[in-house]
């Protein structure tokens, strides 16, 4: 039962909607004011209010995220561009100026291509940590209703402060499976036992148009390299070592 | 020092669990098991009335009945599968049970089968819209 995200974020909207009413009601109704019709006038403009904004924030986010996209990968374009013009002028300067100009257009061109390696380890792993780190922010979005509506329910309903478990202890999972999962992927240790790596077989499978190819054309990087402790021995200078 | 791989993926696995492998899936479970909470509580007396006593554990389960509302997807697919993700996992369980390879032999492997995987993929899908082109 897969929940399209515009859906999902058309029931956010209504539920914040639906809170933001209750809300505005409660406090007209506390500030002595017992006419119906203007309670409810009112809190129906302000989860109004409150729905327009939650979705104007989530289509920001959206943006955001192409625009991100959109630049990586204009960035690597100009890149191949610009090593392509340094090839060209390289050629010609071979020609013309000689061997000193060549060494100078050669240590460009291999900035630029030192470059574009550091644009590729946008790998497939950063792509499913990416990924995963949206599905876990709208849950943690939800975690934060989950919360509110025990605040009201604490408020209104007396149910006790129980009812704060799910909202707390949800936010608080999430919370911490982020951040292991990045620090997994940062490492390098993602993706190298059977389960994370049928986890991230199924993103792909999932998203296989946007992650087939990299931008240059070539086959993306799939794990990042682990991040290795270095040795104490290789640290000492060298005469203690012979020492 | 502890090996922070095997600790990491261990409460990873751990966080899996209780989540469920589908966070939003269980957040929205979660919210929705709230909403027969909040209805059982406010009819709380006219229940209690005919002699069914509500306490703590109802509401618990109504938050469980909606975590496992919105995973029933995840619970179908646990039995069901399908065909790659099992012809791909018998190759990983395979790779990692063995004992004769060293981890970062293991490592290497698993990289290659999903990297085989996705060229797989990607032919699969160009067959299929070559397909679609043909019958349009």
């Amino acid at each position: 039962m897969k929940i399209e995200r515009k859906h999902m974020i058309s029931i956010l909207g209504l539920l914040l909607a639906g809170c933001g009413a209750l809300l505005v009601a409660k406090i007209i109704g506390m500030s002595g004011i017992k006419n119906t019709f203007l309670t409810s006038f009112f809190g129906v403009l302000i989860g109004f209010v409150c729905r327009e904004l939650f979705k104007k924030s989530v289509k920001h986010i959206q943006d955001l995220e192409g625009i991100q996209i959109k630049n990586l990968r204009e960035k690597n374009k100009k890149l191949l561009k610009e090593k392509d013009e340094l090839q060209n002028k390289t050629s010609l300067k071979i020609i013309n100026a000689g061997s000193a100009a060549v060494i100078i257009s050669l240590s460009i061109s291999k900035k630029i291509e030192k470059k574009i390696a550091e644009n590729k380890n946008q790998t497939v792993v950063n792509l499913f940590l990416l990924s995963e780190k949206k599905s876990l922010l709208i849950s943690k979005f939800i975690a934060m209703i989950l919360l509110m509506l025990g605040v009201l329910a604490m408020i209104w309903l007396d149910l006790g402060p129980t009812c704060l478990l799910p909202g707390g202890i949800l936010y608080c999972l999430l919370e911490f499976k982020e951040r292991i999962l990045t620090y997994r992927v940062v490492n390098g240790f993602f993706g190298a036992n059977a389960a994370e790596a049928l986890a991230l077989i199924k993103f792909i499978h999932e998203n296989i148009d946007d992650i087939g190819n990299n931008s240059d054309g070539g086959k993306r990087k799939i794990l990042n390299d682990e991040i290795k402790p270095q040795p104490e021995s290789a640290s000492l200078p060298s005469e203690v070592q012979h020492g | 020092m502890a090996d922070m791989d095997l600790v990491t993926k261990r409460i990873n696995a751990a966080l899996n669990i209780v989540l469920f492998s589908y966070p939003k899936r269980t957040s929205f479970g979660l919210l929705i098991g709230f909403v027969p909470l909040i209805l059982i509580h406010t009819f709380k007396s006219n229940i209690e009335a005919k002699g069914i006593s509500i306490d703590w554990l109802h509401y618990l389960a109504c938050e469980l009945i909606g975590v496992l509302l919105m995973n029933l997807k995840s619970i179908y697919e646990a039995f069901e599968g399908s065909s790659i993700d099992e012809a791909f996992s018998n190759t990983l369980k395979s790779i990692e049970k063995n004992t004769t390879l060293s981890n970062q032999e293991k490592r290497e492997l698993i990289t290659k089968t999903l990297a085989a995987q996705i060229d797989s993929l990607s032919t699969d899908q160009v067959e299929k819209v070559q397909k679609q082109i043909i019958e349009k």
